[in-house]
């Protein structure tokens, strides 16, 4: 039982605050929101340089041969910072997939160019009902033709699809529930590729993305049925978690706010924060996301060390899940009015928060894999 | 990072274990554990004494008092198995709190006097700090102390002792200077109850148990060589034993226990359209919000030790330890009650587990409030983790 980092954590957490203070202030976090990209050229190659794109990718790949359990810990300061965009999406979920799916070819093709910034993906996996189940891809199929594919289908909630170069698609094969499914690589600038955005609350760049009589051939089947559930299940988890880390990281940060703004803010001649009835509300908070923290960061080791790791991870998401927003809402009562405000950074947090705890699974959904898999059912 | 005990941690789990299982009387399953505040106090004597003979009563203390210098971890797990497999025979206040802090402050002469016996599991300690009017606010605790030049002479009361009834010997805080400020009149004393003729009355509580009682000391003269470590640093020497091991790791691992016993128990019963208890939406939810409980109850625990085995003292995370703790084992007798309707309140043996859980249900009252209650635990998160100002030292501005 160690609960602390390692060197390598601590320095990555050290170096990767430093620099995310500097240059992701609140100022340009809410600029990305209404950026049709989410991230700067500058900022995606800043993170090329510093390893971060190509933290989880093996140094053979050209990464740096990082394991998840310390891209966790950068998950945690990127929201701590309140940071979205596409990273998440290529550089954990597609490098996720293409570790587990991709074969040789496409791993030494692919992984080293998301390692340098040259390329971003996006998995689309949801449709219409937005439901995690293998069962709920309904309407995507893949129809097999000479030497490829033809893909037809519409997706929905697919993140970054404006600036992925590649789509990750997710598409039906046979009539079985979860073996059905498979996995493929679909050029956004394909002909039959159709983006639509959907308007999301915190600035997450989610898109319907409809592809029609989209022809690919047989390179682009990253893997197939019989493969492509294990593949997403684990991607879900590594996604799972990954949002709790960053929840946990913008609960620390919540807490940080709070505490400055209640021993600040005076009324009847007192700072706020010596009245109990908020110093508890505070303590309250601090639990919360201590536990947040602890949820998270054993989920990630979980998933980087034991086989056996879906409970912890449905454990980490449900818990973090709920307790975030509960630590959301504390803050904005303690705050008054002025936390209600456009102007004030909290409500970023608070907005961004509604995708972090829906993304991969949210509370309820996680609740039942738990209840599975304690076999309380 | 890792969230797994070593291959030598869990092997000492798995001897103690096996240990344990041997010991238990009956079947596990059967087990329910006993009454060590009352008819069964023989018994768990019995079994601190066998622990101490395996070395696990004070594997906590250094080597030089007899003790195995046993990791953090490995206490953690001691305290996990034991309260898992509701085993009596621990010694909270001699083994875990007079012991270590008789080592720091205690002269050679006490040291070889007391150890010992806490060591062989052979005496029976009780802690006299709360007063009838010092409560939360331990320090303005009034217990008068007067030197009187060959002896001490002590007069006042205690309150909610736990175990005063069985133990032989009080380890208790007294006012020795009342002009002083609060904190800096207090000291820390030992006293046989028999022999110094200090009054043990009963209260029993609202389990109708006698476990705690109120401690007479009516002129009650006690040797000079009563008094632990300096005069008037009692306090001082108080918080240092609060500061021992925490973790607290004993709630959620017995609340373990509790949650399977429950799950049994709603597989095995049908509601009356014969459907099982568990396959209730309600019911399920309510066991997996338990599980997060326990699990995050478990993971501050943990916390907690393994900060102590950095050699830091996490008064912090005690303190979230602690409510978590606690509340989680309110929240979880409560279930063990609500499952069955009616029958929920009934202690005869058609009652779900023959009244166990109602009876713990009142039992666990107590616990959010004992060791500083969960208010006092939120303070002190709030002041000293938090950096918040103390209602109570604040001075206001114009």
């Amino acid at each position: 039982m160690d609960l602390g980092l390692s060197e390598i954590q601590k320095m990555l957490q050290q170096s990767s605050r430093e620099f995310l203070e500097e240059n992701c202030s609140m100022q340009f976090i809410r600029a990305m929101e209404s950026d049709p990209v989410g991230v700067t050229d500058e900022l995606w190659k800043n993170f090329a340089e510093l390893g971060w794109l190509g933290l989880m990718i093996p140094e053979q790949y050209g990464g740096s041969g990082f394991e998840y359990q310390d891209m966790s810990i950068l998950l945690e300061e990127m929201g701590r910072v309140g940071l979205s965009g596409p990273f998440f999406s290529t550089s954990i979920i597609a490098v996720q997939t293409i570790l587990s799916a991709g074969n040789e070819t496409q791993k030494s093709e692919l992984l080293p160019k998301i390692a340098s910034g040259d390329l971003k993906f996006s998995l689309s996996f949801f449709e219409k009902s937005g439901n995690i189940y293998p069962s709920e891809i309904q309407t995507t199929t893949a129809r097999k033709q000479d030497e490829g594919w033809i893909i037809n289908g519409e997706k929905s909630f697919v993140t970054d699809a404006a600036s992925s170069d590649y789509f990750i698609v997710a598409a039906k094969t046979m009539d079985s529930k979860e073996k059905g499914i498979s996995l493929f690589l679909i050029p956004r600038d394909n002909e039959g590729v159709e983006i639509t955005e959907m308007k999301s609350v915190g600035g997450e760049k989610l898109s319907k993305v409809n592809f029609q009589e989209i022809k690919i051939d047989d390179s682009q089947l990253l893997s197939d049925e019989n493969l492509s559930w294990n593949v997403l299940s684990k991607v879900f988890q590594v996604g799972a978690s990954g949002k709790s880390s960053e929840m946990a990281g913008a609960a620390t940060k919540i807490l940080e706010i709070t505490i400055d703004y209640v021993m600040n803010r005076e009324q009847f001649n007192r700072p706020i924060g010596s009245f109990q009835a908020v110093q508890h509300q505070c303590a309250d908070m601090a639990i919360m996301s201590k536990l947040c923290t602890q949820f998270a960061r054993k989920s990630a080791w979980y998933l980087s060390n034991q086989e056996k790791n879906a409970l912890e991870v449905h454990r980490s998401k449900a818990y973090v899940s709920k307790s975030f927003h509960d630590i959301c809402q504390i803050s904005h009562q303690l705050h008054g009015a002025i936390g209600y405000t456009w102007d004030y950074n909290l409500q970023v947090y608070t907005r961004k928060m509604q995708h972090q705890k829906l993304a991969f699974g949210d509370y309820n959904y996680h609740h039942k894999k738990i209840s599975e898999l304690l076999n309380l059912i | 990072m890792r969230y797994i005990f070593t291959q030598e941690d869990e092997k000492f789990r798995q001897e103690l274990r096996d240990w344990i299982r041997n010991e238990i009387p009956v079947n596990f399953e059967k087990w329910h554990g006993v009454n060590e505040a009352g008819e069964d106090f023989e018994y768990g004597l019995k079994i601190r004494r066998k622990l101490a003979k395996k070395g696990w009563l004070t594997m906590a203390w250094p080597k030089e008092y007899g003790g195995q210098g046993a990791s953090y971890m490995k206490q953690v797990i001691f305290n996990e198995e034991m309260s898992y497999h509701r085993m009596p025979g621990r010694d909270g206040f001699g083994a875990k709190m007079l012991g270590p802090t008789l080592m720091v402050h205690g002269t050679e002469e006490q040291k070889k006097r007391f150890l010992p016996p806490i060591a062989n599991g052979e005496v029976q300690w009780c802690q006299g700090y709360s007063e009838p009017d010092s409560g939360s606010d331990l320090a303005s605790l009034k217990l008068k102390v007067e030197d009187k030049k060959d002896h001490w002479l002590v007069n006042g009361t205690k309150v909610w002792t736990s175990m005063a009834h069985k133990a032989t010997w009080i380890f208790f805080l007294g006012r020795t200077d009342p002009v002083a400020p609060k904190h800096k009149g207090i000291s820390f004393f030992v006293a046989n109850i028999e022999d110094s003729g200090i009054e043990v009355q009963p209260i029993i509580n609202m389990v109708n148990e006698h476990y705690f009682n109120q401690v007479i000391f009516n002129n009650v003269k006690i040797p000079k060589d009563s008094l632990i470590g300096e005069l008037n640093r009692g306090w001082y020497i108080a918080a240092t034993l609060l500061d021992f091991e925490r973790s607290g790791v004993e709630y959620p691992s017995s609340a373990k226990r509790n949650f399977e016993e429950i799950i049994q128990f709603v597989k095995k019963n049908k509601n009356s359209s014969g459907v099982p208890l568990i396959q209730d939406p309600y019911i399920n939810k309510t066991l997996v919000d338990l599980d997060l409980d326990i699990e995050a109850a478990r993971l501050i625990a943990y916390e907690v030790a393994y900060l102590q085995s950095q050699g830091e003292i996490p008064s912090i995370e005690g303190s979230v330890a602690k409510i978590l703790g606690t509340t989680l084992t309110q929240k979880i007798a409560k279930i063990g009650t609500d499952f069955s309707g009616l029958y929920g309140q009934l202690t005869d043996s058609s009652a779900p587990f023959d009244g166990k859980y109602l009876k713990q249900q009142l039992h666990v009252t107590a616990f959010t409030i004992f060791a500083g209650t969960t208010e006092i635990q939120k303070n002190i998160i709030a002041t000293r983790g938090l950096g918040l100002p103390r209602e109570d030292k604040l001075t206001l501005k114009k």
